[in-house]
């Protein structure tokens, strides 16, 4: 593991006087504790990623009729499982968008699933 | 019917084998986060460009993913996989059009599809290894 020293700004002070303090009593660097703090919130992002995912997912399945119905041809954007925005074009959608670690993006009625072929050589990984 | 003829030398797919590749970028349309890699010609897969895992994590395409009910089943001799799929901005030589990239959990190609050259006129002059597509303005 390579260690380097990293500047970060914005760090809450009282948050930063706090752990300094706590780090200080248990024998531990504020490196190690960040570098730990890091580590826990890596393992955490993908669980809220998926959290959303199911949420958004969900939602635009409820909602899929009335979006047809309603908004053939524009862009929808759900986030959290909430439509937060219906557009013209992807450019107008872009600049209403807010914070989220999933979201769905389509334009009503372009796309259909289908079966794709993959193609022999899409699967294979030979040795080198 | 104009176009441009554009050419690109077969490239060393990593198996020992030159195969015909074409140079892209592809920009998430939300973030504006931008990638461009040699995508590997392949007529066998009929979607547009089927991207790795790691690519489609790092573009943060999750983040404008189109719905699960609306992913293809991408179909191999090994069985089905459901294709990840979202929007994204794909630029060949200047030439820009948003498309579906496509992946599945552990997917390492980089493959542009049948669905991308359908609208030119592709050829693979195997003397010279050379992939020439040509344009078409109708």
């Amino acid at each position: 593991m390579g260690l380097r020293g990293v500047y970060v700004r914005g760090v809450d002070e009282e948050v930063y006087k706090e752990v300094k303090a706590q780090a200080a009593r248990q024998g531990l660097t504020i490196g190690e504790v960040i570098t730990d703090a890091l580590e826990d919130w890596l393992k955490r992002k993908p669980l809220e990623e998926d959290r959303e995912f199911v949420q958004n997912n969900l939602a635009y399945e409820e909602m899929e009729k009335e979006l047809v119905e309603k908004h053939g041809g524009r862009w929808v954007a759900i986030e959290k499982g909430m439509v937060v925005s219906i557009a013209d074009s992807l450019g107008e959608l872009r600049g209403r968008l807010g914070t989220a670690n999933h979201r769905i993006v389509l334009r009503i009625g372009e796309i259909a699933p289908k079966k794709k072929y993959l193609g022999g050589s899409s699967l294979w990984k030979a040795p080198r | 019917m104009e176009g441009t003829t554009l050419k690109w030398p077969y490239v060393d797919e990593e198996y020992n084998f030159m195969a015909p590749a074409i140079k892209v970028s592809l920009t998430n349309p939300i973030t504006r986060a931008h990638i461009s890699f040699e995508g590997f010609l392949d007529t066998g897969f009929d979607g547009i460009i089927l991207i790795p895992w790691d690519t489609y994590l790092e573009l943060g395409l999750r983040k404008c993913e189109l719905p699960r009910k609306l992913w293809s089943m991408g179909v191999s001799v090994t069985g089905e996989v459901p294709l990840r799929a979202a929007h994204v901005e794909l630029e060949m030589n200047g030439m820009k059009k948003r498309v579906v990239a496509e992946t599945f959990r552990g997917n390492l190609r980089k493959l542009i599809g049948g669905g991308y050259i359908e609208e030119h006129i592709t050829t693979l002059n195997g003397p010279c290894k050379l992939l020439e597509i040509k344009s078409i303005t109708k």
